[in-house]
Order: structure tokens, then sequence, then C-alpha cells
């Protein structure tokens, strides 16, 4: 018994080393951010010398950081809507509907596990093009809603067909239940696992996208975050004091989410692996 | 049981409404486009000669096989994608077992190695660049300077893309993790207390119980993990831009530069379609290997 | 049942029919590319228009914005970005820097796209590719203001589709007291050169500062040596118009220059070490002072100066084997093009009216000190941090080889990405060879 704890204590020192670590570039990354340039490069990994806030406010102007934000929230919380929704309704009909009809269509978003996207974006470039969506955000929208739709309705489908029992359908419909007031009322409140796995999965995907963006987004205006960092990391690579705020502003809104969601991203990914 | 109770067609018009709007955006934006690659891929599209394809039958094919970047960014998307999804498992495993135990700072351990997976790879691969940086200012180098060791360059033709692979390990270790943890907290402790009663524990029971239960996680993290590294794009985008050389240019990097920058439209349609029937064979070889690996155990 | 599946098809077909009738009547809209694709525009305008309406709604006088791309930080342009904001009031400049690694795919997939940036700034090559393919207006008018040396470079089919900004060159900047206090004299020719950069290697200082991370210091510095030994003299005058055609190769040609050029490898001026460095790290460490010389243009010299104003800062040319007024690698500089399909386009013509005066010159000087404007009656002072380089510049002596590759001018980049290859091992035939393999692709489209 003792042999056991002695090992858990070696394991115990071993992990949180191994997390000290792991979790260096981070610190770097986030002390680098208050320092004046010569700090940065005499002592990289010390505390700041002296905490220069004003950074921040240098890169948050260059970067127009407001409207960079809004479009990616934008972005990000139409596409998840919008995903959610039409990937629920999707995932009920093909958990409940059992014809031939129902098992292609399924199949079909099945193959987009697999086909990577990007094997298309000249076509898809073309597309775009040709529907009059460049340089809207439309349709880095649509374009996301796309890619993650397979995903999306496959979780659905299956969680409808594992944990969503038939029987309290059948009740509903004996009382006369329309097929909407029938979703709504009975299937929808049972479905918020499968849903805020399906948020999260997603949010972290299309946050995260840079080369539809970069396709799609031409003017800055309607530019995402992460154009913004791209754009100013060649005219600012040696100026520490701008491009590292820059970065840490690129990275804080998922940090911060991930901070406060922790538990339900970590269950989402798990969740959303598990199953898919 | 359930499904027994299912009828059929039950949903009427509904089953249309609740999946058209789904099922359309997915077609124009991505059956469509794929539809339209393979056409491409026959025909000489170029950016100089938009219109009025003519049909080229495989010339495409071969001129892919004939640019020694595009056998480069295939070749280095592969190498990427085993590296990383390998790296993802032997570390990944371990650290799951390990966290699986009752350790007092699990939970602030799980956060940490889970955090860099929440992250832009694009603004991640900018700062692990000056991490690596062979500059003076380099994080690294400065170190092992001050260290009294000699300084490494990280972005040599050979050492690039073990570079970008090590960030992109440290990036995705966590992420591997969290779904063998998941998998881990499906096995019954009954087991384990069989095992130590058998007298084996720790490594032993590792090997014994914990590795064969494991195969649904390792499948997932396998498969994901080499379909997703094969698309690379934002961190070499960041790090190198497929430099020096053509050294680190990866299936994506080429295909924004030959086929959507340079204008080599059909040829670039040619690649994905190459790019596509690879990600095709891997998943096929490793959902065989996964097949042969849980009945091996069963 | 059957009627459900059959409606199901039909709803079906008619989405799919629907969507790929939308993108095959897009299809035809494209194929009229030239018509600017007018069915197109209209949907365009629904998209973005009350955007902009929102846009300009904040701001009390009706400025209209245009967008300006270029491959130079917003620094290297400031006081013609002032210039212009007084010259032309109605007009607001919408500066987009777009990385010069990424600069081509940006604003080839913008234009393509008929959303492209209103004025674009242009390399010969990129300039010829746009005005091929209709994205440009002609501005003939303008560039009859210029003189050919400078527009030249911009005509296709008997137009000039750009105008040519200020001259740029690039030479090699020293550290003047570095020079002074360890008593070296500047090398007058290529072999002085390396033995000047031994010297300093022998004193602990690292002679030059290269960011290799760019494919664009070594295409310059070989190319200078290259142009000084061969391209220059009667052997090689006609060797870009071959090349252009397809009648020449690098491989077999230029071997034997490179080969001496490639001393600097042997003697360990580039090293492999700089692949992991990007050319503001290097920039950084000539201004510090702890790089003896560094190879750039006028377009840099404010940020050296920033970063250390007390640095004594020189350029000289590129030298061949032969003792001669030395060489820099330049031409007219980054063009000025007006985007076809803009929807300002007069107003775009005008900032270029702004820009085609001797005041606009000088604006655009002010950042580019050194280079010279190709505007007639435009002149300007040479600098005094230009000294060294004064006498390959009288003499003519600026070159730039790849301007006159035509259609494969573009792989002028294959050209440096190869040498940060060879550099790292690969071995010249091969080097070369890879470079007239993309010459070879990109005349054949």
């Amino acid at each position: 018994m003792r042999e056991t704890k002695k090992k858990l204590i070696f394991t115990e020192i071993f992990i949180i080393f191994l997390a000290i670590l792991w979790f260096i570039p981070i610190y770097y990354l986030i002390v680098t951010t208050f320092k004046t340039q010569q700090d940065a490069m005499l002592h990289p990994l010390a505390l700041p010398e002296s905490w220069q806030f004003s950074n921040y406010v240098n890169a948050w102007t260059k970067m127009e950081y407001p409207r960079a934000l809004g479009n990616t929230l934008m972005i990000t919380v139409s596409a998840v809507l919008l995903l959610v929704i039409l990937g629920s309704l999707a995932g009920y009909a093909l958990a409940r509907t059992k014809n031939r009809a129902s098992g292609i269509i399924f199949l079909l978003f099945l193959a987009g596990l697999i086909v990577p996207f990007q094997m298309n974006i000249i076509s898809l470039y073309r597309i775009v093009k040709n529907l009059g969506l460049m340089n809207n955000q439309l349709a880095v929208i649509l374009v996301a809603v796309a890619i993650n739709m397979p995903q999306t309705v496959f979780l659905f489908k299956e969680f409808i067909d594992s944990s969503v029992p038939w029987e309290l359908e059948e009740a509903a419909i004996v009382d006369g239940c329309s097929v909407p007031r029938r979703v709504f009322y009975v299937v929808l409140p049972l479905l918020k696992p499968v849903t805020s796995t399906t948020v999260i999965l997603v949010t972290l995907n299309v946050w995260n996208e840079f080369m539809t963006p970069l396709l799609f987004l031409q003017s800055r205006s309607r530019g995402v975050i992460l154009q913004e960092v791209s754009r100013n990391i060649g005219q600012f690579s040696t100026d520490w004091a701008t491009m590292f705020p820059m970065m840490m502003l690129g990275v804080a809104p998922l940090m911060i989410f991930y901070i406060f969601m922790q538990k339900y991203i970590v269950a989402g990914v798990a969740a959303g692996a598990v199953k898919g | 049981m359930v499904k027994t109770k299912k009828q059929p067609g039950s949903l009427g018009k509904y089953f249309v409404i609740f999946i058209a709007l789904a099922l359309i955006i997915y077609a124009v934006f991505c059956i469509l486009p794929f539809i339209y690659t393979i056409y491409y891929s026959f025909t000489d599209y170029t950016d100089m000669h938009p219109v009025d394809l003519n049909f080229v039958g495989l010339k495409n094919y071969l001129k892919v096989f004939d640019t020694p970047v595009m056998v480069t960014g295939l070749q280095n998307s592969v190498i990427y994608a085993i590296l990383l999804t390998g790296f993802q498992v032997i570390l990944g495993l371990p650290l799951a077992a390990a966290l699986n135990q009752k350790l007092k700072t699990k939970n602030l351990s799980r956060s940490i190695f889970f955090f860099p997976a929440v992250f832009s790879s694009l603004i991640i691969g900018y700062l692990w660049k000056y991490i690596l940086s062979s500059a003076e200012s380099g994080l690294i180098n400065s170190i092992l300077t001050a260290m009294g060791f000699s300084t490494v360059n990280f972005f040599t033709s050979q050492s690039a893309l073990y570079s970008i692979i090590a960030t992109q390990v440290w990036q995705w270790t966590g992420w591997a993790m969290v779904i063998f943890l998941a998998n881990l907290q499906g096995v019954p402790e009954e087991l384990y207390e069989a095992a130590r009663i058998d007298g084996a524990s720790g490594l032993k029971a590792f090997f014994r119980i914990t590795l064969p239960l494991m195969c649904p996680a390792v499948k997932i993290v396998v498969v994901t993990g080499l379909i997703g590294g094969m698309k690379v794009f934002d961190s070499v985008y960041a790090m190198t831009g497929g430099g020096p050389g053509n050294a680190t240019q990866t299936v994506m990097t080429v295909m924004m530069d030959k086929g959507i920058s340079d204008g080599f439209y059909s040829t670039g349609a040619a690649f994905g379609v190459c790019f596509f029937i690879i990600v095709l064979i891997i998943s096929a070889l490793v959902n065989k290997l996964m097949s042969k690996w849980s009945k091996a155990i069963s | 049942m059957k009627i459900m599946k059959k409606r199901l098809l039909t709803l079906l077909l008619t989405g799919i029919m629907a969507t790929s009738l939308l993108a095959g009547c897009g299809g035809s809209d494209s194929a009229s590319k030239d018509g600017a694709g007018k069915d197109e525009t209209p949907t365009n305008e629904d998209a973005s228009k009350p955007d902009d309406s929102a846009d300009n709604a904040e701001e009390p006088t009706e400025k209209v914005t245009l967008r300006m791309s270029y491959w130079n930080s917003e620094d290297t342009v400031s006081a013609l970005l002032d210039y212009l904001a007084e010259a032309v009031p109605e007009v607001e400049i919408e500066y987009q820097f777009i990385d010069n690694d990424n600069y081509n795919t940006v604003v080839d997939t913008q234009l393509s796209a008929e959303e492209g940036p209103d004025i674009i700034c242009e390399s010969p090559a990129s300039a010829l590719k746009h005005a091929k393919l209709g994205y440009l207006k002609p501005i003939n008018e303008l560039g009859a203001l210029y003189s050919d040396a400078g527009t030249n470079v911009y005509s296709y089919d008997g137009s000039v589709y750009a105008l040519p900004g200020i001259s740029w060159f690039e030479g090699i900047w020293f550290n003047k007291d570095l020079f002074e206090e360890n008593n070296i004299a500047l090398p007058t020719t290529f072999d002085e050169y390396i033995a000047v950069c031994k010297e300093f290697k022998s004193l602990g200082i690292k002679p030059l500062a290269a960011g290799l991370m760019s494919w664009e210091p070594m295409l310059k510095n070989s190319m200078a040596f290259v142009t000084a030994e061969y391209l220059s003299t009667d052997a090689g005058k006609d060797f870009g118009g071959q090349y252009r055609e397809g009648n020449a190769k690098m491989q077999g040609t230029w071997n034997s220059y490179i080969e001496k050029w490639s001393e600097t490898f042997t003697e360990g001026i580039y090293t492999t070490d700089m692949l992991g460095i990007d050319h503001a790290q290097a920039m950084d460490e000539f201004a510090t002072g702890s790089a003896a010389m560094f190879c750039s243009g006028p377009w840099d010299y404010d940020a050296i100066m920033e970063k250390n104003p007390d640095l004594n800062i020189d350029m000289m040319p590129f030298y061949g084997t032969a003792a001669s007024d030395g060489w820099l690698i330049g031409g007219p500089g980054c063009g000025f093009a007006v985007n076809a399909n803009s929807k300002h386009a007069d107003l775009a013509v005008k900032v270029l009216e702004a820009l085609s005066t001797v005041d606009g010159q000088a604006a655009l000087w002010e950042n580019n000190q050194g280079g010279s404007s190709y505007l007639n009656g435009a002149e300007f002072d040479l600098p005094e941090a230009y000294n060294s380089a004064s006498s390959a510049l009288n003499a003519g002596n600026v070159y730039c080889p790849w301007n006159e590759w035509g259609d494969a001018a573009a792989a002028h980049e294959n050209y440096g990405l190869e040498f940060q290859a060879y550099l790292d091992g690969q071995d010249l035939d091969t080097t070369l060879g890879n470079v007239d393999a993309a010459v070879e692709e990109l005349l054949s489209k």
C-alpha cells in the first residue's frame, strides 16, 4: 500500500513538472505583453520590470480590435446558431425516418466527415464568387455552416437515436400533437447535452478558422481577428511591445471562454469525439 | 428496441422541411465544389484561360507527380500527419492514465495540458516562431546561450518541418488526452481491483487492462488526427510559409500558392483530388488496422 | 409513402438544380470577364452598399474610401498618404499592407473576385498579368508624363497600366563606424568583399546580417553578382530576352558565376542559421551594431535610423570580380495602377493625377529617399547616406534581371526559394534546373 502511495507522489511531482513546462509558452506570451522591448529581450521569462499597459492600448488601436472582435463574434454566433437549428432538425428527421432516402442523405452527410473541404477551395472560391458573396461575411458563415454540418447532423442523429425515447413522442402523438409542437416541447428539452457539445466544438472551429476569411473577406473593415493579427505581423514583427499584445488579444476571447467554460469545453470535446 | 417501434415516414412533409435547408447549404458549399473540383481537374483551366475549358484527360494528374513541390507537399503532409498523430497517442495515453489517478492537482494539470488546444494554430504558430527564432532574441536560443550551449537552428531544410510538428504536438496532445480520459473513465474500477489482486499494478495494469480498452478512443484520435494533419495550413503559414526553399510545403500551402495564387487552377484541382485519394487510403488503412486490433483483443 | 419519396426527390433535384443554375449563370458571367461581369455587379453592390453607406454616415464630410494595397509597411508611404489627404480631399485612402510573401495571393484572389483594391501597387510581373486579364485600367495620358525607362516595364500591348514609383534599388548598407574603428577599407571587387567579411569574422563581428527566412536577400545578392559578371556583358545582355521566350536556360549558363558567388557560403557569410531569422530581425542586428553590413534599400532607412539614431550608415553597391562602379539591383518602383472594376475608378485616377506632380513625387520620395523619380521634371538630390553607391547610380548600373522575364517574371520567387535550398545543401545544377522548370511552367500557361 505504501508502495502505491509513493508511486502516486512520484507521478504527482512528475505531472506538476510537466504541466509547468507545458505552460511556459503561454506564460511567456502573457508576461511579454507587459514588457518593454528591452526588458523582453534581456529577461525573457522574468516578470516585467515595470508593467506596460500602454502596449495593449497601442495594439488595440492598431488592430482595430473592437471592429475585428465584432466581426468574429458575429460570424461565429451566426454560424453556430444556424448549425444548431438546422443540424438538430436534420438530425431529428434522419433519426426518426428510416427509409432509403433518409439513409442516402445520412450517408451523404457522413461522407463530409472524410472529404477534406480544403481540396475544393478552388471551386469553392468560384462558387462563392458566382453567388455574389465575395467580400461578404455571409460567405464565411455559410461555408462554416456547410463544413461543420456533417459533424453536427451526426452528433444530433446519434444522440436522438440513443437517448431520446420514441415512447415520449408516441404519447404526444396520442395527445394529438403536431410534429412541430412535438419537436419543440418533447424533443428539444432533451437535447441539451448534445447541443452544448455541438456549440463548443463548432465555436472552436469557426472562431479559429483562418483560411476562409483569408479567401473570402477582402476589406479590412469586414475582416476577423486572425486576419488582423496576420496582417500586422509583417509590419511589427520586431516591435515586440506591439506584436505580443496583438497575439494576446487574438487569443484572449477564447482564453476567457475557456477559463469560464472549462468543464463544459473539456466534456464537450470528449463527448463529441467519443461519439464521432 | 427503440428502433423497432419507429414508424418510417411518420414525419410526413416535415421530413423534407427539417432537412431541406441543412442539405441545400451543405450541397452548395460542399458537394457542388467537390463535383466541380473533379471536373476542373480534367480541364485546362488557369487564370489566363478561364473560359472555354477544354478536356485534357489525365494531363493535370501527370503534372502533379511531375511537379517536385507538389510531391514534396504531399510527402510533408503525410509525415506531418503521421508524426503528429503518433506523438499525440504516445504522449497523450500515459498522460491520461496518470491523470486518471487520484492526484491532488489533476484538475489543474488537465486544464493546463488542454489549454493550447483552444487557441488558433495561426497565433500559436506566430508565438512559436518567436520562441524558436535563431536571432539573439529567440527564447530557446537565448536560454541556450545563457547556459553556455551553442544555439540551435530550428528552421533549416532538415529541421523546420519537425520544429513545426513539435509545436503542434505541444498544442494538440491535451486534446487527445481529454478524449483518452473520457474513455478511461468508462473503464470500470473493478477491473483494476481484480488486477491488483492478481498482483498487476502500475505499468502492468496499464498494458494489460488500460491499453486494450482504449481501442475506441485511440481510433478516434488516430483517424481525426491523420485527416486533420493532412490538411495542415495555419501553423505552417505562420511559422515558415513553406520555406526554407520548399522544405515545409504541405498540401494546403502548395494549393494556396500554385492552385490559387499562381493561377494553375486545373492542376490545383487535380492536386486536390490526389489529396482526397490519399486521405481515403489512410482512413481505410486505419479502419482496417484498428478493427484487427479490436479483434485481437477480444 | 411513395408520394413522399417522389416529392422529396423532386425537392432535392430542384434544390440542386437551382444551385447549379446559380453557379451556372455565374459561370457564363465570368465568361464575359472582359466585360466586367455586368450581370453580377448589382448583386455585389446590393450586398456591400448598406455597409458602405453606414460607414459614410458616420462621417460628416462625404468622403469616398479608396483602398490601396502595397507590400511595404505604412511608414514607407506615410508622407504620400498625408499629401494625398490634402491634394484629393474628397478621398480617404484606406491603406492595406499585405506581406510580400502573400501579396500576390491576396491581391489576385481579390481581383478575380472583382473586389480588389481601388489602387493597386504592382510589380512589373503582376502588372503584366493583371493587364492581360483586364483587371487594370489603361492610364496612357498619365503615363505620358513619365519617362519611358519607367513606364516600359508597366506597358502591355501599347498601353501603360501603372505609373512607376520612385525607383528602388538594393545595395549593401554598412556601418561606417565599424569599418573605420577596425581600419577596414571598403571593398571594390567581389574578392575584396569576401576578404572584408572574413576580417570582420576574425574580429568576432558578424559581417552580414541577413534574414534568410525570406527568399529575397540571396536572390538580389546573387543576381547582382551575375549581373556584374554576365548579364551586363555582351555575352549576357540578351539573356533576359531569350529567357522570356523560353530560348535560354539558367542551368548550364549561370553555373560558373554562381559557383564563384557561393564563396559567400563556403566563407560562412551566409549560414544556415540565417534561415531561422526573418528580415526585420536581421535589420535589428544591423541597427544595433552587431553586424557590419545589411543588404537592403532606401525603404528600410527610416526604420534602421529609428531603431538606432546614432548609427552612421552608408550604402555600397555589389561588385563583380573585376573592378567597376559596382551594381545595384533595382528598377522602377512599385507601379501604381487603377483597378478597372473599381466603383470609383475616376477618383482613383484623380489620386494618381495628384501623384503625377512634382509635389506628389516629392511626397513619395520623402520615405524612399535615394531613389529617383521617373516623372519628367522631378529631380531629387541623393542623400548622404548613399555616398558610396553614387558611382554605381551615376553610371546607371541599376538593373533588375527578372523584370525582363515577361510572363515568367514571377519565377524570381522560385529562384529565391531554390537558393534557400541551395544554401542548405541542394546541388547547384538542381537549383538552377528547378528555376528553369518554374519558368517553363509559367510560360506554358
